[in-house]
């Protein structure tokens, strides 16, 4: 049974299995959609208590059990490397939902030039010039010999030989685009900061003094605002040497940041074993159900 | 002074960021302990073995890459001088864009090298991993089999054809993760390699992040740290003091007119409170 | 097909970079449609740009090269993942929310095993000795050598601890702080945790800066200096 499943198939024998998945696959979606909704409520509850069963079990069963004189392994331990290939495959078509909702969105716009479809039209020019590129400079990548081009088909010939130009062509939308618009994007927030560093940050509470002194400090010790212009002049191996701007920030960090971030991860860690425990037992309120299955 | 127009602000902090990089002030950079320990981190892999590669973890996206790429490049220049193996891998679609710029940046420098007479080559000294999507379960699926969760670099190259991958084959293979991201992706690696298979861990974490992973420093999880662009010009500073860079470095110069406009934000702080103060005495604003 | 010299492709991309900078600059001095337009269109560069890396890094090497190869099996995590897309559909939303959960359990149930890999060392950190006596004692217990002074070590393990302890007693809400020594201690947490604020607002402050000073960069020595010969 197990070599029947288990052996690599090829030419028709391939296709069959793979049909085969594929109907028996929906054909017990379409056996479960009409069943009703309890009891596809109770089929998500039983799966997920299951899943969630699978890597607590992993973790607790012994990696090896000695059964007298017979050593017996964790039986589960063998199906993480295939579980996490399978989850990256059904992981990358989550990725793929962004790509068409962006799709569904920007084609609306587009569709029924609503204002601002010229926005959407540059959305999917920015996408279709990046992917052709992208996929050009993968098949037909620069560096390939003549000979190697000769043993290729026609239309592929023509398309290697302008390897240099799909490459020159994706840099431009990389490195000129995709990369100057991101980093250029993200540069906004240091005005943005300036903006609120004068007209929204107001010292009304001790708390506050307390922030704004931990943040200068912070400002004055990582720059050589601080260590240079004001505690330039000490020693490094110097009685003082603790008074520098640096080591002021240094021992904010370790012991007073250090310290409350670790209070912050402990209780993190508690709401995140309470909720992973609500969500494994399906306690959660709403918990997928928040419309009728 | 009451009310400036946000715009004059902002003119007024191009001016602060860009007069001082005219004016060519390199400000020395002070030693810190964090970007030490990384230094003698990566400087203790030993690969005399044959294995032991290193692990560079590379998920920030262009955004970022103002912090992240100095970052990364630093510890690739010491890398690459001390020949020793590393992959590049990215566990995030918005990631793959500073694994193609960390390639790149390797590229030119091992060309550099090879100039200089230490030849470096791709595929030997270092590879470039591609993009797989991973959370803590799936990258436990690669401690037990390394070559099987990468199979084929991002040229498309079969694992089995590259050099830099020999005798790779579990976690216990890899001599360190260097985790460089604007995310909180070094907890995925603690989870599961790092504080499993005692895989030594440096962090490399854009300046907002510094202080989110002290907790991991101090309790040894994580040792040592490029903390933001002044990690990174640190670690460059290591590097020209143990003569393999010269002077000249982004970091470096850009603290320079950081230092201006932090002391820019620092009056703005200062001007902004006395304003409502003043105000507030005046009867105009209510606390 | 373009007949492009690598000079012109250079200079291409150079103004390109330019043009986009200044498109998203144009925001600071108000909302404009250029600005939107040059938004839109890095989405979709972004988001082809990350399609065809799923595609060249993932769907490639492990789900078409393995089905060409005979292995078969790697077809029903395809199945399973075609699921996400039922979201959109009223009537077989089901399906989708089924696998959710099937995944949600899997996080979840991997959650409870990381509490040893990653909290038990922090746990097992915040027990430090708290007297120059205790330090000198866990240093020999683990031979390690250090130039400063126990005493120093054990005044700031004190800080660190009553940190520790404030904070934590700031965030527990399981019952009403009533007792006078726990509102002074949440009182003393809440103002500790006001510092660890501000280094993360610092730091923020940094971050930004070496962003905005990485663009000025490029459009001074890359871009305008290309033509003056500015260099770094």
């Amino acid at each position: 049974m197990k070599e029947f499943f288990a052996t690599p198939r090829h030419g028709w024998e391939l296709t069959g299995f793979i049909t085969a998945c594929a109907v028996i696959f929906f054909l017990i979606l379409f056996v479960i959609h009409l069943t009703p909704s309890s009891f596809k409520k109770r089929m998500t509850i039983v799966l997920t208590f299951v899943a969630g069963l699978y890597y607590l079990l992993e973790f607790l069963i012994p990696a090896e059990t000695h059964i007298g004189s017979r050593v017996v392994t964790n039986p589960l331990t063998s199906f993480k490397e295939p579980l996490s290939t399978a989850l990256m495959i059904t992981g990358s078509l989550a990725l793929l939902l962004g790509v068409y909702n962006l799709f569904r969105i920007n084609g609306r716009l587009l569709m029924r030039r609503k204002t601002g479809w010229q926005n959407g039209l540059a959305f999917f020019i920015g996408f279709f010039s990046m992917l052709t590129m992208a996929m050009l400079n993968f098949y037909f990548p620069t560096g390939r010999t003549p000979e190697e081009i000769a043993k290729l088909k026609p239309l592929a010939q023509t398309f290697a030989n302008g390897a240099d130009q799909w490459k020159g062509w994706y840099n431009v939308l990389f490195y000129g685009g995709f990369s100057a618009l991101g980093a250029t994007v993200f540069s906004l927030l240091a005005f943005y900061i300036v903006s609120a560093a004068y007209r929204a940050f107001r010292v009304r509470s001790p708390e506050a003094v307390m922030l704004l002194a931990a943040a200068m400090i912070m400002m004055l010790g990582l720059t050589p605002l601080g260590t240079y212009f004001l505690t330039g002049w000490i020693q490094p191996d110097s009685a003082l040497a603790g008074l520098k701007m640096e080591s002021i920030a240094e021992w904010i960090l370790t012991i007073l940041n250090g310290a409350a971030q670790r209070a912050l991860i402990f209780g993190i860690a508690v709401g995140l074993i309470a909720t992973s425990l609500r969500i494994w037992l399906s306690l959660e309120r709403g918990q997928f159900f928040d419309v009728e299955m | 002074m009451g009310n400036i127009d946000r715009r004059i602000l902002y003119l007024i902090a191009l001016l602060v960021m860009t007069l001082p990089l005219f004016l060519k002030l390199p400000l020395p950079i002070a030693d810190n302990k964090r970007s030490l320990d990384a230094f003698d981190a990566i400087e203790k892999v030993d690969q005399s073995k044959g294995n032991q590669v290193i692990l560079l973890s590379v998920n920030f996206s262009p955004d970022t890459k103002g912090e992240s790429l100095p970052q990364a490049r630093a510890m690739v220049v010491h890398m690459l001088q001390r020949s020793k193996k590393f992959i590049i891998y990215t566990m995030s679609s918005t990631g793959v864009a500073g694994q193609q710029m960390v390639d790149d940046e390797a590229k030119a420098i091992a060309a550099e090298l090879t100039k200089q007479g230490k030849p470096r080559a791709y595929g030997k000294d270092w590879a470039n991993m591609g993009y797989k999507p991973a959370s803590s379960p799936i990258l436990e699926g690669m401690a037990r089999n390394v070559p099987g969760f990468f199979t084929k670099d991002s040229r498309g190259t079969p694992v089995d054809q590259l050099p830099v991958m020999d005798n790779i084959k579990t976690a216990d293979d890899i001599g360190m993760v260097i985790d460089v991201s604007p995310t909180a992706s070094y907890e995925l690696w603690i989870q599961a390699l790092t504080s499993k298979f005692d895989i030594p861990l440096l962090l490399a974490p854009t300046s907002v992040m510094v202080p989110d992973t002290y907790p991991y420093l101090i309790s040894g999880q994580a040792q040592g740290e490029l903390r933001g662009v002044l990690g990174a010009a640190e670690y460059e500073s290591l590097l020209v003091k143990n003569k393999m860079a010269d002077q000249s470095s982004v970091g470096t110069r850009v603290m320079t007119s950081m230092a201006a406009l932090n002391a820019y934000i620092m009056i703005l702080i200062i001007l902004g409170n006395v304003t409502y103060f003043r105000s507030l005495r005046k009867g105009e604003v209510t606390k | 097909m373009t007949n492009i010299s690598p000079e012109q492709f250079t200079l291409i991309q150079l103004w390109f970079a330019g043009i986009c900078t200044l498109a998203i600059y144009s925001l600071l001095y108000k909302e404009n449609p250029v600005y939107r337009i040059f938004e839109y269109m890095f989405l979709g560069l972004g988001s082809a740009y990350g399609f065809s890396f799923l595609y060249k890094d993932v769907m490639i090497p492990k789900l078409w090269d393995p089905l060409t190869q005979g292995q078969w099996w790697w077809f029903i995590p395809f199945l399973f993942g075609l699921l996400y897309f039922t979201v959109y559909s009223g009537k077989f939303s089901w399906m989708a929310r089924t696998l959710i959960g099937t995944l949600m359990g899997l996080a979840a149930g991997y959650q409870f095993t990381q509490v040893v890999n990653q909290y038990f060392p922090q746990i097992r950190d915040s027990f430090r000795p708290l007297t120059p006596a205790a330090v000198e004692a866990v240093r020999a217990a683990n031979d390690v050598v250090t130039t400063q002074p126990a005493w120093q070590e054990a005044a700031n393990n004190l800080v660190f601890f009553i940190t520790l302890i404030a904070v934590m007693t700031y965030f527990f809400f399981s019952f009403e702080h009533r007792n006078k020594a726990v509102v002074k201690t949440a009182q003393l947490g809440r103002w500790l945790l006001m510092i660890s604020f501000g280094t993360m607002f610092g730091s923020t402050i940094t971050a930004r800066a070496a962003l905005a000073i990485s663009r000025i960069i490029f459009i001074v020595y890359d871009w305008i200096g290309h033509y003056t010969g500015w260099k770094m």
